[in-house]
């Protein structure tokens, strides 16, 4: 990976996580002063400080590149960026495991939830996406 | 298989493993793993690392 395509990909992550941030926040501001009562207000307020982390965390990298561009290095060298991909492909696959122990266990334990129980639907769903996605970002980074 | 003509290569020329690392974009520990047979180069790499130190990839990576 160039280094200009690094910082390019952190000012992307920056923007989206500050614009989901905001976006969460301003639904708690509208919804609190609106008096609107959807599940727990609150909760937009704490999920919204999630993505304002990675946010942070994301310009805190910006910086420390700006400030030692030698920093880089570590973050582009190809073995280094195998490394990091072999890693991530191994925690899809023992992910992969857990979400098919996840929803054999629910199957088994909850057989009245099956086809009925958001939960089982969601579990299913996540397990089919783990399981596609992976053809599904091939299919779109070769075209 | 240790690849000491990388190594050879770098002496002869006076570049230290740092900045051979700094001069190809990639850290010290990568060309020690070159150098020592621990790691396969992709082929951009071994071209410039033939380019810095001014070799043909057959006098750095061909293999009898």
């Amino acid at each position: 990976m160039s280094v200009e395509k690094l910082v390019k990909e952190t000012k992307l992550i920056i923007w989206f996580t500050l614009f989901v941030s905001l976006v969460l926040f301003a639904t708690w501001v509208v919804l609190e002063t609106t008096g609107t009562f959807f599940i727990n207000n609150k909760a937009f307020l704490a999920l919204s400080l999630i993505p304002f982390s990675a946010a942070l965390a994301s310009s805190l990298k910006l910086m420390k590149i700006r400030k030692h561009p030698q920093w880089m290095v570590s973050e582009t060298d190809e073995r280094v960026v195998a490394e990091k991909n072999e890693a991530e492909a191994k925690t899809l696959k023992a992910l992969q495991g857990l979400l098919f122990l996840s929803y054999l266990g629910y199957t088994f334990v909850s057989p009245e939830d099956i086809f009925q129980s958001i939960g089982w639907w969601i579990t299913l769903s996540v397990l089919l996406f783990s399981l596609f996605a992976p053809f599904l970002f091939r299919h779109i980074l070769k075209s | 298989m240790k690849n000491k003509k990388i190594k050879i290569a770098r002496v002869e020329a006076d570049v230290s493993q740092e900045k051979l690392a700094a001069m190809v974009g990639v850290t010290r520990q990568t060309i020690n793993l070159i150098e020592s047979g621990n790691y396969n180069p992709s082929l951009k790499l071994c071209t410039a690392i033939c380019k810095v130190l001014n070799k043909t990839l057959d006098d750095l990576f061909w293999e009898e």
